[in-house]
């Protein structure tokens, strides 16, 4: 289970959306980051419990 | 001065027996950070003049025969994360509103106050405990005493680095994924990060507020275990402070490990990618030692490790956020270039991520104590290689060093790091000594064990010998 997809554009929306104006240089990071971390963050779904029970 | 103590202790008993003062040994100090500190980068405030007279102080105290404990008269410094009566407080930040350091001391600050500590100013960190080294800011580069051109590590920088170059005995840091430990590794000191809600939080900057733990650094287990029993403790102040009880760290300390169980956490460690070879022949070294001494040592394995240690991650960025996003929005600029990059990537994370992550952490909990169940402690390296150089560090680099420190967080069990020797180029390695929760006493025991039977502990960078 993943909860978000791998997508470069989202990098600048989540940015936008969270009220944020960094510089264009920043901005491309971010974008270079985004589908890294991401990837990273998936493995906590890896973890198949039943949380709940 | 030609007798100046390594220890807590040693000064201590110097104390004690008039073989100095405390005005004398807090001179010292400040000639010594005098010497070093524009290299080292150390102290973001010094308080020569409430210092000396705290150390006046502790020795008419002991005149009168008015002996507050181990602590009284002993120069320490506080990471300047936490408020201070008598020192700004800035996290290394122009973002934090100068009214946060004016609430006066932090909990902890006061408790070592009380016990005769003498305060001798701020020390370096990152930014709010986060970020790297940022020159284009106006604050200090904390450096390793061991390799100028090297980084001390973080965040509790300056703690460490001063504890390794003698310009204090001891101090406090924090650790949310390892500034305790990771510094003290790469500085070559000791430093416990203690049971979430040990040690009161109160006063203290926030980072990430479920795995913020304030904790010890010291040259030896036995000073750490000194300032713990002065700094642990129930405060109604913080929120996340536990209301258990506190035993005396020094009485665990009886230098044996004859029959205790150790556990080696090999597969995330020395297996783990980047590893230095000759970090991992030191954590074996190590381990040789004190099975020698009569610890029984099975190999162990965290099968949880790499979520645990993601979800760490996750909730640091998520929270340092939610903290942070009014500023971040306002003051972007005023941030550190590293500091913005890495609090903003919380924005990346989604609400399930966050729930997931504590679910997570919970599970890695269940799994580590029933580990626990069949050993004592376990143990692995701290960082997995020695101090890199400050040239080039970035927030990509550093996602990259093999540090080994903030699963403990996530999971919020006390671990601590002990110097173990040197990498094959010289830098120190540490090794990270862990057990159950509420169990320091053990933590300590070992580390002092340990200390007892090698003097990697004693060794004192070039530029601060003399």
């Amino acid at each position: 289970m993943s909860a978000d997809v791998p997508d470069n554009n989202r990098a600048r929306e989540l940015l936008a959306a969270a009220g944020l104006s960094p510089t264009g240089d920043e901005v491309a990071f971010f974008e270079m980051m985004y589908p890294l971390l991401r990837s990273r963050a998936d493995t906590v779904y890896s973890v198949e419990q039943d949380f709940e029970a | 001065m030609s007798d100046y103590p390594l220890t807590i202790a040693e000064a201590g008993a110097s104390l004690r027996a008039n073989r100095l003062t405390s005005v004398e040994l807090t001179r010292e100090t400040f000639a010594r950070a005098d010497r070093l500190d524009a290299q080292l980068g150390t102290y973001l405030y010094r308080c020569d003049e409430a210092a000396l007279a705290a150390a006046a102080q502790a020795d008419e105290d002991f005149r009168l025969g008015k002996d507050r404990g181990p602590l009284q008269g002993i120069p320490l410094a506080v990471k300047d994360i936490l408020s201070t009566a008598d020192c700004p407080t800035t996290a290394q930040s122009l973002v934090l509103d100068p009214a946060w350091g004016q609430r006066g001391d932090a909990t902890v600050v006061a408790r070592l106050r009380q016990a005769g500590a003498v305060l001798t100013g701020k020390t370096s960190t990152m930014e709010f405990a986060i970020g790297l080294p940022d020159p284009a800011k106006p604050f200090p580069v904390p450096r390793n005493p061991w390799l100028i051109s090297a980084w001390a590590g973080g965040s509790s920088s300056g703690t460490a680095n001063g504890v390794a170059a003698g310009i204090f005995f001891g101090g406090i840091g924090t650790d949310t994924g390892g500034s305790i430990r990771i510094p003290s590794a790469l500085c070559g000191v000791t430093g416990l990060k203690p049971t979430w809600g040990r040690v009161s939080k109160s006063g203290c900057v926030p980072l990430a507020s479920t795995l913020d733990h304030v904790g010890p650094i010291a040259r030896t287990a036995r000073d750490c275990a000194l300032l713990l029993n002065a700094m642990a403790g129930h405060d109604p102040t913080d929120d996340c402070s536990a209301d258990a009880a506190v035993p005396d760290y020094t009485r665990a300390l009886t230098g044996s490990v004859k029959g205790l169980r150790i556990g080696i956490e090999r597969d995330h460690h020395t297996r783990a990618p980047m590893v230095d070879p000759s970090a991992a022949a030191r954590l074996e070294e190590a381990i040789e030692t004190l099975a020698k001494a009569g610890a029984e040592v099975v190999e162990v394995s965290m099968g949880l490790w790499d979520a645990v240690n993601e979800a760490t991650i996750i909730t640091t960025f998520a929270e340092a956020f939610t903290y942070h996003q009014a500023n971040l929005q306002r003051r972007w600029e005023d941030y550190g270039i590293f500091t913005r990059a890495m609090i903003t990537t919380g924005a990346f994370y989604s609400a399930a991520d966050y729930v997931q992550s504590q679910r997570v952490r919970r599970a890695g909990r269940r799994e580590v104590l029933d580990l626990l169940q069949s050993v004592d402690v376990i143990v692995g390296l701290t960082m997995g290689a020695g101090a890199p150089p400050v040239e080039g560090l970035d927030f990509a680099s550093a996602l990259m060093l093999p540090a080994f420190t903030a699963v403990w967080d996530g999971l919020g069990f006390p671990t601590m790091s002990v110097p173990i020797g040197f990498t094959d180029a010289g830098l120190p390695i540490g090794m990270q000594v862990s057990a159950g929760p509420w169990d320091e006493a053990r933590v300590l025991a070992v580390g002092d064990a340990y200390q007892q039977l090698t003097d990697w502990h004693r060794a004192v960078p070039t530029m601060a010998v003399g």
